[in-house]
């Protein structure tokens, strides 16, 4: 089967704001469907997603959005839809009032109707006639996705979309995304979440200091992320005990012992830490009360797998 | 009224905004009243109008609402919205200037008529006074939205150029007149007057030639702005 015919292309863009470098010849194609945008804050996510809009030009290579750029050529921007990170909306006015502006700038036959659709796709009720500026965090964020839903764009770009919403409410968008991602609409989103990403985009792109570090399936990308060094704190009734017994396993390269009880341990295949740990702590006759990654953080993650990249 | 004007209106006219704005011209409605109640003529009258009226309260509106209606979104970021839909620049310029132009016009010109008509003078003045505000008032709109797209800090540069520029060195000579925004207004109001009270640098059809011409400018230099602006941190 032939791949989706690349709807976003990416060539060679780069893009810096005086010595800081936010995107770094970076060159990838997207297709239909949801591609998720990761990377830790800073990465240039915002720079590509701007750039992808029309909102910002690259300093080198260029961007063609369904063979067009978004930035020379106003027209093409009609078939994209943008959720901007930024919280601020137009305050005194109705969702609705809002909404159905911006159908009438995208030229919509039946505005109203376009705008009452797409504020009920996103979960708001057309008829509230409230001032958005009275709206939670999360009606907001709504707000803003029937804002860019009301044309039926072809291109959706999200920038950091989950912000602000409740459990529920990040259910409802994924689902919503999931499913424009079905119908052909290439969607991509934003996030610095990897377990958020990984449950309705089918394909992620890492992006660390304005690289593209990795690419792939969210399962690729947990692959990867397993596969590298990790430090780990144990406690256990045992601690010198189990430390011994796991360096002579080879489940860990360092042992440090904090105290009687605390461990904190270095491992260089954490996926076979995880494995040989209960294992070990039994035959050594330890109990285990706790055992938290110490550095699980995305930017310690992305860190590392662009440096693995550079290698 | 399009849904954009209204939009960006709505967004621009803050409640304090409107209330400051009116504020300011009850207070030259009351110099008026001073003057009226302190046996000024005409010519006090005039130069109440002169001094304050074109002089201070145009373009303290003018800057106030100018940088505001599309500065805001600009600074805020909401300006993303209009800029990723299709329309030309100069769809979105237009609207912009429409709204500096409905509010900026009755703020300014309403009080100057009415100090004018308290004051007894003929209604050829007022509509001539009104009409120079009006022209005034679009001028400045236009050159303070452009103003507040281009600038961070629109507001502030907006008002120091009019009380630097507009309010002191326009005055020191003819010449420097000529680039002054309030002395075109003031020419237009004398001109449709058909008085001679105040001799403006230029002819009367000249200053409403000048002042359309800035209108016009400022709307072209928005849509070309918009174009290449580039979204805020």
């Amino acid at each position: 089967m032939n791949p989706p015919p690349a709807v976003v292309e990416v060539q060679e863009v780069s893009r810096w704001y005086g010595d800081v470098v936010a995107l770094h010849r970076l060159s990838v194609a997207i297709g239909p469907g949801v591609t998720g945008l990761l990377g830790p804050n800073g990465a240039g996510k915002t720079s590509l997603i701007r750039i992808l809009v029309g909102l910002m030009p690259a300093d080198e290579g260029g961007v063609r959005i369904l063979g067009r750029d978004p930035r020379r050529d106003v027209g093409v921007r009609g078939r994209i839809g943008y959720v901007p990170e930024a919280q601020a909306l137009p305050g005194r006015v109705s969702a609705h009032r809002f909404v159905r502006a911006l159908a009438i700038q995208h030229r919509m036959e039946d505005p109203d109707a376009a705008a009452a659709s797409s504020l009920q796709v996103a979960g708001l009720d057309p008829e509230d006639s409230r001032a958005v500026h009275t709206y939670s965090k999360g009606m907001r964020q709504r707000v803003k996705i029937a804002a860019a839903l009301v044309h039926g764009p072809a291109v959706l770009v999200l920038d950091e979309p989950l912000n602000g919403l409740d459990p529920q409410g990040r259910v409802q968008v994924m689902t919503l995304l999931e499913r424009l991602g079905r119908m052909g609409v290439a969607v991509i989103v934003s996030s610095h979440v990897l377990h958020e990403v990984q449950r309705f985009a089918p394909r992620v792109l890492v992006l660390v200091q304005g690289r593209l570090a990795a690419e792939g399936s969210p399962r690729a990308i947990r692959a990867l992320m397993d596969d590298r060094p990790a430090r780990t704190r144990i406690r256990s009734d045992s601690a010198r005990v189990l430390g011994a017994a796991l360096l002579t396993a080879g489940a860990v390269t360092r042992v440090e012992v904090a105290d009687d009880r605390t461990l904190v341990v270095d491992a260089a295949q954490p996926a076979l830490l995880r494995d040989l740990l209960p294992v070990v702590a039994r035959d050594a006759g330890a109990v285990l009360t706790e055992v938290t990654p110490l550095d699980e953080d995305l930017d310690s993650v992305f860190t590392y797998l662009v440096q693995r990249g550079l290698r | 009224m399009t849904a954009l004007t209204d939009l960006l209106l709505r967004s621009a006219l803050s409640r304090g905004r409107l209330l400051a704005g009116v504020a300011a011209g009850l207070v030259l409605i009351g110099l008026g009243v001073v003057v009226l109640l302190a046996g000024g003529d005409a010519g006090d009258v005039r130069a109440v109008v002169r001094d304050v009226g074109t002089g201070l309260l145009v373009p303290l509106v003018a800057v106030v609402v100018g940088t505001s209606v599309l500065g805001d979104p600009a600074e805020d970021g909401t300006i993303a919205y209009l800029l990723t839909t299709p329309q030309p620049r100069l769809r979105i310029a237009l609207p912009a200037f429409v709204a500096t132009a409905v509010v900026a016009v009755p703020l300014t010109a309403v009080p100057v008529m009415a100090v004018l008509t308290v004051n007894g003078l003929p209604p050829g003045s007022v509509v001539a006074a009104g009409a120079g505000t009006a022209a005034a008032a679009c001028a400045y709109g236009a050159v303070f939205l452009a103003l507040g797209v281009l600038l961070r800090r629109a507001l502030l540069v907006g008002l120091l150029y009019s009380a630097i520029w507009e309010g002191i060195v326009a005055g020191v000579a003819d010449g420097l007149a000529r680039l002054s925004i309030r002395a075109h207004g003031q020419t237009v109001t004398t001109w449709l007057d058909g008085a001679t009270l105040t001799a403006g640098p230029v002819t009367g059809p000249t200053a409403l030639l000048v002042l359309t011409g800035l209108t016009v400018g400022g709307l072209l230099a928005t849509a070309g702005l918009l174009r290449r602006h580039v979204a805020r941190s």
